[in-house]
């Protein structure tokens, strides 16, 4: 059986449950994250990252010494002054940290500057309105910029993982993705995704799903295949391998997303057969 | 390897408009009975047993077979390995269904009978195809999406037939993305649509047609093809004439007299399933009849002498033999009356690749070109020569991208005229290069400079790709001839470089440069740094030639170092005005450059120095040329396909450099005796460019 990865708030209680777990703990307070990573190692768990959801732009959290060695995903709103970040670049660096942004024209933009500051990132795209031709540049930059920079998500999630023949999820570079992460609430409920976890929208009980299996996370899993049978642009889309239809344009918005889409895909494939190539190369004995 | 088009019902759930066996008013509406069935494997294993280097495929089909359930499947297993012992092993099960019935109570018995996947159809948005008598399409595709999903859960493969009827036609791309978005771990095929009836014969399509369709999509393959699904035609023809290894169909591979058999619900052999359900081609009841009669019948006998006959009559001269070996025999009959003659199709496969798969194909693999060398040519005497087709048609102009820089910009535009001379109608697009457009804006063989959409077919002109590009031994292809011949255009061609706008000189230029009665341009710049000589050669040379009567000046990039003793222009002009300002002068000296094409433009004579690159590949007969000989270690060079990464960075021999070997004596002589046969300004001042260059 195909144990999940969980994402859950910091409960100790909840946590001592699991044993043996991946799990990325859930706060909301500066001051709980060196916690919250040492409960779930000392219980037995495997700590993928603490997500701390600030409330504060990147300039203004409160980054401290004692992060050093906890894997953070600093979720905010913005990246807020570069004249006071700049002041924080160098623990920012020595963290084991990942800034988090929604897909604002500014986070797009400030994300490449991060990156080549060496601050890892990633750039949250969860809808249409995005300004696709600046997330395109920033796609180019991050999978072909010849200068030394830090990884930006989703981007280096999906040409990490990506592979010619089947669909690829890449909303895992998120926490989103039914077949990987189970978002879990106090009372051990799932839900199989973080929108879906604040709307309680819950598919059972955790050890009843892990036992009994659920349709509702094959319907999930199955959602691209809608497309189909439903009257959408998206079905006929060059990109839609990639997209898989989860971002929804809206009506003329369509061309767009489906370029960014298709750019993406014909990068991808270049870097694969760039990959090849590399290995076929190093086949060849060498000094 | 005999394969058998195994009917054992011909009902369906399904009232697919065009199919010949729903409405078909004789067709079976029994299953085939298990005592026939239990005989079909009794035959198999004596043909089997008959023929030991033999191996047999069994392909399910229909009507729909998975109506028959899956206890008939448990049937037809209990049979097998009743009756097939011995030859079990050499049988293997195929399936074509519309998958909209398949639930997992089938899958055990698939997996007995090392069932791997499913052939099936679908259209995504004609209403052809359909559940019921009302055919009902909304309810066939959320089953057909049902079935796969349930199939792959259990392990099957899938692939799909898509039929392009009339409807298909205003819509190829989406049909095309729709069908490969579905992901089937199976191919996509793409078949024209036969009617027989003549009240459906609005949906026919012409060969043309069907052509047209898959030419509108193959552009959008062939650039994105390791990423998508096996497609066919495409992939059948790319194996068969990019790769060299055929892979033709039963309806091109000439050979299915010998392969290929059908049995229907009542035991009626046939010659295949088409002739099943067309009602000719009987070869008797399966009671009666061994599997080996069967193959030896003499109407199949007679079928066979098809293949030798076209290829001595109708397909005689078809370079495209080899591919097709002229198509169905039943679509013949349907078309001609006669199994004899060739199908009509084949013009689709013959339009289809002059005219869409060889340019882009052509374009991208350059030296590629169709060759039919499949190992079972039945024609009895040496093939004609293939001509090299390279003649696009298509839709909207082809588009070029042109590679290199701008000197081969001006080498393109310059075999574009011929080719504008020879094809008046043919036009490209042009990939709109910032250092190249002015340079081709306004030329009449190109249709538009700009961005390509997405899918544009694409021409490369990247010549170094060429097989017979550079020198060998004493032969040297030069860029100019093997561009020409990218184009179709036959060789040797006069090397007429040109532009699309009047060549004369700036007058503003002409009005502030302090000319004098001697005036020389030099030119040191290029990209590639293992072009360029040293700075201080320059100066050197310079010195060794200027005089109160000379007037030197040097062009090139803002970046260049200045040679000084001359007037700098560095980083004033574009190609453009590089162009109008030759004419001022009597004698140009340079590197490798674009400077060296622009004075053969001009007509006007130059000392080029060449290092890395050779004068026999890029210089012009009439100019002096100085060719360094290589002083590096590098047996392969410092220039050339896949060491981009040297342009950047200098010679790593310093001073032994190789173009800086050259002697400044010989070159200052050489600059000497232009000036003194000096040919008038003024000449040049007044001269067109109009084809002004000599021939090579």
């Amino acid at each position: 059986m195909n144990l999940r990865k969980l994402v859950c708030p910091y409960d100790t209680s909840l946590i001592r449950s699991f044993s043996r777990r991946e799990i990325a703990v859930r706060v909301d307070s500066p001051l709980l994250v060196r916690d919250a990573a040492d409960v779930v190692r000392a219980l037995g768990n495997n700590l993928i990252c603490v997500i701390l959801d600030s409330t504060k732009p990147l300039d203004a959290a409160p980054l401290q010494n004692e992060w050093k060695g906890v894997p953070l995903a600093l979720v905010t709103a913005s990246v807020g002054k570069f004249r006071e970040v700049v002041k924080k670049l160098p623990l920012l660096r020595e963290l084991n940290i990942r800034v988090c942004l929604p897909a604002s024209n500014e986070n797009i933009r400030d994300v490449r500057i991060l990156s080549s500051a060496g601050v890892p990132s990633t750039i949250m795209i969860n809808g249409p309105e995005v300004d696709w031709d600046a997330l395109s540049d920033l796609m180019t930059y991050s999978l072909f910029g010849r200068i030394p920079h830090a990884p930006i998500g989703p981007f280096d999630y999906i040409v990490h993982h990506y592979d010619s023949a089947p669909h690829l999820c890449w909303g895992a570079a998120f926490f989103e993705d039914p077949q990987q992460f189970f978002h879990i609430d106090n009372k051990r409920n799932v839900a199989l995704s973080r929108e879906e976890l604040l709307a309680e929208k819950f598919i059972g009980c955790i050890d009843e799903v892990e036992k009994a299996g659920s349709r509702e996370i094959e319907n999930m899993t199955d959602a691209w295949k809608r497309v189909f049978t439903e009257k959408s642009t998206c079905a006929t889309c060059a990109g839609f391998k990639l997209c898989l239809g989860i971002i929804t344009p809206k009506n003329g918005q369509a061309k767009r997303c489906s370029a960014f889409f298709s750019e993406m895909l014909e990068a991808l494939e270049d870097l694969r057969l760039m990959r090849e190539k590399a290995l076929a190369e190093q086949k060849t004995w060498r000094l | 390897m005999a394969t058998v088009i195994f009917k054992p019902t011909e009902a369906c759930n399904a009232r697919c408009v065009y199919c010949d066996v729903v409405h078909n008013e004789y067709a079976i509406r029994q299953n085939m009975s298990y005592e026939l069935l239990e005989l079909f494997f009794q035959r198999i294993n004596e043909y089997l047993l008959e023929r030991p280097e033999e191996d047999m495929v069994v392909t399910w089909h229909g009507g729909e077979p998975l109506l028959l359930g899956p206890a008939y499947f448990d049937k037809a297993l209990e049979f097998q390995q009743k009756h097939c012992e011995k030859t079990a092993h050499k049988i293997s099960h195929q399936i074509q269904s519309n998958l909209t019935l398949f639930k997992s109570e089938f899958t055990p018995v698939f997996k007995k009978l090392r069932i791997t996947n499913f052939g099936t159809s679908y259209d995504p948005f004609s209403n052809l195809r359909g559940i019921g008598e009302s055919v009902d399409s909304v309810l066939y595709k959320k089953k057909f999406i049902e079935g796969t999903s349930r199939a792959e859960k259990d392990g099957f493969a899938w692939g799909m037939i898509y039929v392009v009827t009339k409807l298909s036609l205003k819509r190829p791309l989406e049909i095309f993305w729709h069908l490969v978005n579905l992901n089937p771990w199976g191919s996509v095929m793409f078949n024209p649509v036969y009617i027989r009836d003549k009240k459906l014969s609005h949906l026919q399509i012409t060969p043309e047609e069907f052509a047209d369709f898959l030419g509108a999509i193959f552009p959008s393959w062939w650039k994105n093809r390791r990423r998508l699904p096996t497609v066919q035609p495409f992939i059948g023809l790319e194996e068969s004439i990019v790769m060299g290894s055929p892979s033709l169909l039963c309806s091109d591979a000439g050979v299915c007299t010998r392969t290929h058999f059908g049995l229907d619900p009542s035991g009626r052999l046939y010659q295949c399933g088409r002739s099943m359900d067309w009602g000719i081609l009987d070869y008797g009841s399966i009671t009666e009849k061994k599997f080996s009669d069967v193959l030896e019948d003499p109407q199949r006998v007679k079928l066979r002498d098809r293949s030798p006959q076209l290829a001595e009559t109708e397909c005689q001269e078809c370079r495209f033999w080899d591919l097709c070996h002229g198509g169905c025999p039943l679509d013949a009959w349907r078309t001609t009356g006669s199994l004899m003659r060739r199908s009509g199709m084949c013009d689709a496969k013959k339009i289809f690749i002059e005219k869409y798969f060889e340019p882009i194909v052509n374009g991208m693999n350059r030296g590629i070109i169709v060759r039919v060398t499949t190992s079972d040519s039945l024609r009895s005497e040496p093939a004609k020569p293939r001509t090299k087709a390279f003649h696009a048609k298509q839709n909207g102009p082809m588009w070029i991208n042109p590679t290199g820089g701008i000197a081969e910009a001006l080498i393109l535009s310059g075999v574009l005229k011929h080719v504008m001379e020879k094809f008046p109608t043919r036009k490209f697009n042009v990939v709109t290069r910032t250092e190249c457009d002015p340079l081709l804006t306004g030329h009449p063989a190109i249709a538009h400079i700009g961005h390509p959409p997405p899918g544009a077919a694409f021409m490369s002109i990247d010549h170094r790709y060429e097989p017979d590009y550079g020198v060998s031994g004493q032969h040297a292809d030069r860029a100019y001839q093997t561009l020409a011949r990218m184009f179709s255009l036959e060789t040797p061609i006069a090397e007429n470089l040109w532009v699309p706008f009047t060549v004369e000189a700036d007058p503003v230029l002409a009005g502030f440069l302090p000319l004098k009665s001697q005036n020389v341009l030099i030119c040191p710049s290029s990209d590639f740094h293992g072009k360029q000589m040293s700075t201080q050669r320059w100066e050197e040379l310079v010195g060794l030639f200027s005089d109160r009567d000379t007037f030197i000046a040097q062009t090139g990039k803002y970046s260049d170092s200045h040679v000084r003793g001359t007037y700098s222009l560095l980083g004033l002009l574009n190609p453009k005005e590089l162009i109008s300002l030759l004419p001022l002068f009597d004698a140009v000296i340079t590197v490798d450059n674009f400077t060296a094409h622009a004075a053969h433009l001009c007509d006007l004579p130059a000392v080029v120095l060449w290092g890395p690159t050779d004068h026999r590949i890029y210089g012009y007969r009439g100019q002096r040329h100085f060719q360094a000989a290589p002083s590096c270690q590098r047996a392969d060079g410092c220039i050339g396909m896949g060491r981009g990464s040297d342009c950047l960075t200098p010679c790593t021999l310093g001073s032994g450099h190789c173009l800086d070997s050259l002697s400044l004596k010989d070159i200052s002589y050489a600059v000497k005796d232009i000036l003194k046969s000096k040919r008038g300004t003024v000449r040049r001042l007044s001269k067109k460019n109009s084809g002004i260059n000599q021939a090579v």
